[in-house]
């Protein structure tokens, strides 16, 4: 019973070799795996699983209610200039005295209650409750958004909100899932366009009457309330997503795999192309001092990155490409990296195809095009393999060379989302997630292809 | 005049013997203009993005400037006073200190993708299912990679502290501790490489070894431990070697990424490095383009002479 560990063994293992080394390899590949599972179970918890329990490992999903209530309070229109007018403050006695939002004093008050039994009347039914407005008739100002305290049951049934006024009536345009249990702030934009909510429960209306857009504080007369059923599976799932849809909702994580796509491809194609054209001049093409050129040219792979960012940095930014998609490609897209790997490769191709080629009346560019290029597939391959997974985990450049929001690559973009909310980590193991998944399945998908070209080049990290 | 040298069948064109100076000056102009054709979209590049910045990054190293205007007035000789301002800045050196303590993941990271290299290199069926969960975290991206460490590491809600606490330990602030945050970050970056690209080095080279030496070394009576000791180390030295090498020097001009994540430089400073300092002087606090310069070439200097040194009394492993 030998297992020759500490080497390489011919043989396939016998049974009690092979049971030993697969609890050896289980164990560390368990430990592997661990952190993995710790952030998928925590991605999956929603806000209110979270804060009940942040260390356990399974999301705790209440039994689905199809009767209860929730109640709203604290009515207010939000003007243009971002001015706050009350339109309504329920009082109203309280069963439970639940915590109130707008603070101690209003204790063991309760807002207006909006009750519900979606099996009583054996068919899914909305319940409803309205309330009639009376803003003072003085105010001028437009209202861009509505904004009230709800108390959540967790129940996962989706909220409505009907405005009425004089002249104009609005709609939800996507009910709000009730998925949070306790006060929390609901904001209904009655823009076309909401701004940023941050991860805020956020109600977009629609206009069904009158003009889009703003309305006259003073013209709001009454606002209804809806609850429409969601069914269990709905309601899991709802939980199980509801960190998923406040990631991606809170920042613009697919304007990020666009970015990244664009500008990988770019400096990949680039890359490659110039590459190529550049490795065939230093290998096959002669001319007086090619050789110390390219001892020159392999002298540059030694600079270090933080030498070049400054210089680089304050180019793009006299040039004004400053957060531009020409500041994250053009500097990434040269270096000697590229044309070395392939001069070497071209080196090793046999003359004969080419002599043929050109006896065949070929000039030098068809021969490059027709007989190196296509000999070269593999190496080119794993040139452009690496170049891209080298610019889409690109972090330095990209960090510097960009500002804005719209520019920034998926990295760039997840590390702003981590300053954006550094502890809560439901949040960011879902928005990691996102990131992570789609391109952890290609390379799983094309695991052979990569770690062959991996060990055929063992250059580059 | 010959219109192409291709005409002629058995006389190419790279080795041609010319009829007459004239056409040899006209061949050799037009190779050469074919060569620069080919050459130039590359060379233009590296020049603008490579080349120009590391002389203007030399020039600097040597001026005052916050790069925000291009007069005159913003733009001051520095002459040396950037290097003796770093040979004094308490903060360079501390951040050269850190590089240099986090680079103690490199041998360590070695001998764990070894480990691993010499486990999945046994013959099991299955064997390519853990490869490739070994490899998930070499290829996932890395500042989802930092983020979550960055989570497991959270001293009361952290996977790590928990899991510590099973076994009755009171586990330390770890990213919060100055003491704790360089091991914590060498952990991390020791659990991210383990089944990637050295491992995979290892492996190749391991199934390189003839198995004769093992059969000749079965035959004499070695044990497991000796045939590892005089067989598989000894023909692993170029992959070794190459992969101190690179681990050398990346460990000198990398960290950035991982403190920016993770930390942010901290806790005072503990966990900043070379690089960081860099960026920190130029892009976050004080935008102080010459100096940051300056320190870069401070660096560069130092990786040339580590390598340097290295290739030199590395050479056994090296020619091997």
């Amino acid at each position: 019973m030998k297992i020759n560990w500490l080497g390489y063994r011919p043989g396939r293992p016998n049974v009690v070799q092979g049971a030993i080394l697969r609890i050896v390899l289980i164990a560390c590949v368990a430990t592997m795996i661990l952190p993995f599972l710790w952030m998928v179970s925590t991605a999956l918890k929603d806000e209110a699983a979270y804060r009940r329990d942040p260390m356990g490992w399974l999301p705790k999903i209440p039994p689905y209610s199809p009767a209860g209530s929730l109640s709203i309070d604290v009515l207010r229109a939000s003007t243009e200039d971002f001015e706050d007018v009350l339109l309504a403050d329920y009082e109203q006695p309280s069963a439970a005295g639940a915590a109130h939002p707008a603070g101690m004093a209003r204790a063991g008050k309760h807002g207006l209650a909006l009750s519900y039994d979606f099996q009583r009347q054996g068919q899914p039914q909305a319940a409803g409750a309205g309330h009639s407005l009376a803003p003072p008739a003085d105010r001028r100002d437009l209202a861009t958004m509505l904004t009230f305290w709800l108390r959540g049951d967790g129940s996962g049934h989706r909220l409505r909100v009907r405005l009425k006024g004089e002249g104009f009536e609005y709609e939800t345009v996507d009910p709000l899932p009730v998925t949070f249990v306790g006060w929390k702030e609901v904001y209904c934009f009655l823009r076309p366009e909401p701004f940023d909510p941050v991860g805020q429960a956020a109600i977009q209306m629609r206009s069904v009457e009158g003009e889009a857009g703003a309305v006259p504080v003073a013209a709001l007369r009454r606002i209804d309330f809806g609850l429409e059923p969601i069914s269990r599976a709905g309601q899991i799932w709802l939980r199980l997503t509801d960190s998923f849809r406040k990631a991606w909702n809170s920042m613009p994580f697919g304007r990020f795999y666009l970015n990244s796509l664009f500008v990988a491809i770019s400096i990949t194609v680039g890359q490659t192309l110039t590459s190529a054209m550049a490795a065939y001049a230093f290998a096959r093409l002669r001319w007086r001092g090619r050789d110390k050129f390219f001892v020159a040219y392999l002298a540059t792979m030694m600079i270090p990155g933080a030498v070049l960012i400054v210089p680089n940095f304050l180019v793009m930014r006299y040039l004004g490409w400053f957060d531009t998609y020409k500041a994250l490609i053009l500097p990434a897209m040269f270096s000697a990296y590229g044309t070395f790997m392939l001069r070497q490769f071209f080196l090793t191709l046999p003359r004969d195809l080419e002599d043929a080629a050109r006896i065949d009346g070929c000039g030098k560019l068809r021969v490059w095009l027709h007989v190196i290029l296509p000999l070269s597939k593999p190496a080119l391959a794993t040139l452009a393999t690496f170049t891209f997974l080298g610019s889409w985990e690109a972090f330095q450049w990209p960090l510097f060379a960009t500002k804005s929001m719209h520019m920034r690559i998926l990295p760039i973009g997840l590390s702003s989302f981590q300053d954006k909310f550094s502890v809560q980590y439901n949040l960011l193991m879902a928005a990691s997630l996102i990131v992570m998944v789609p391109t952890l399945l290609v390379f799983v998908f094309n695991q052979r292809f990569f770690t062959r070209g991996i060990v055929l080049s063992g250059m580059k990290e | 005049m010959m219109t192409t040298a291709t005409r002629q069948p058995p006389v190419l064109a790279d080795d041609r013997d010319h009829d007459s100076p004239l056409q040899r000056t006209w061949q050799q102009w037009r190779d050469l203009l074919t060569s620069l054709a080919f050459l130039l979209p590359n060379f233009l590049g590296v020049v603008v993005f490579v080349v120009f910045p590391v002389l203007a990054s030399f020039a600097l190293a040597f001026a005052h400037w916050s790069g925000t205007r291009v007069d005159a007035g913003a733009i001051g000789w520095a002459g040396l006073s950037n290097f003796q301002k770093l040979v004094v800045d308490a903060e360079f050196w501390q951040s050269f200190y850190n590089t240099l303590i986090l680079m103690l993941g490199v041998p360590l990271r070695l001998f764990g993708c070894l480990g691993i290299a010499l486990l999945v290199n046994q013959r099991l069926r299955e064997v390519i299912v853990y490869r490739t969960l070994f490899f998930l975290p070499t290829i996932s991206s890395a500042v989802a990679i930092f983020i979550l460490w960055q989570a497991l590491y959270n001293p009361d809600v952290g996977l790590i502290n928990r899991l510590l606490g099973g076994l009755m330990i009171h586990g330390p602030n770890w990213l919060g501790d100055p003491a704790w945050s360089k091991p914590a970050l060498i952990l991390t970056g020791f659990w991210r490489s383990l089944g990637g690209l050295t491992m995979l080095l290892y492996l190749a080279a391991l199934q390189g070894v003839p198995e004769s030496l093992y059969e000749a070394a079965d035959i004499d009576g070695a044990n497991a431990w000796r045939k590892f000791r005089y067989i598989t180390w000894p023909m692993l030295r170029p992959t070794t070697f190459f992969v101190l090498t690179m681990g050398i020097i990346h460990g000198f001009q990398g960290g950035f990424q991982q403190a920016y994540v993770m930390t942010r430089g901290g806790p005072a400073g503990s966990t900043m490095t070379v690089d960081y300092f860099i960026y920190n002087k130029a892009f976050f606090t004080d935008q102080e383009m010459g100096y940051a310069s300056a320190a870069a070439w401070v660096l560069f200097v130092i990786i040339l002479a580590a390598t340097l040194l290295q290739w030199r009394y590395g050479r056994g492993a090296r020619d091997e």
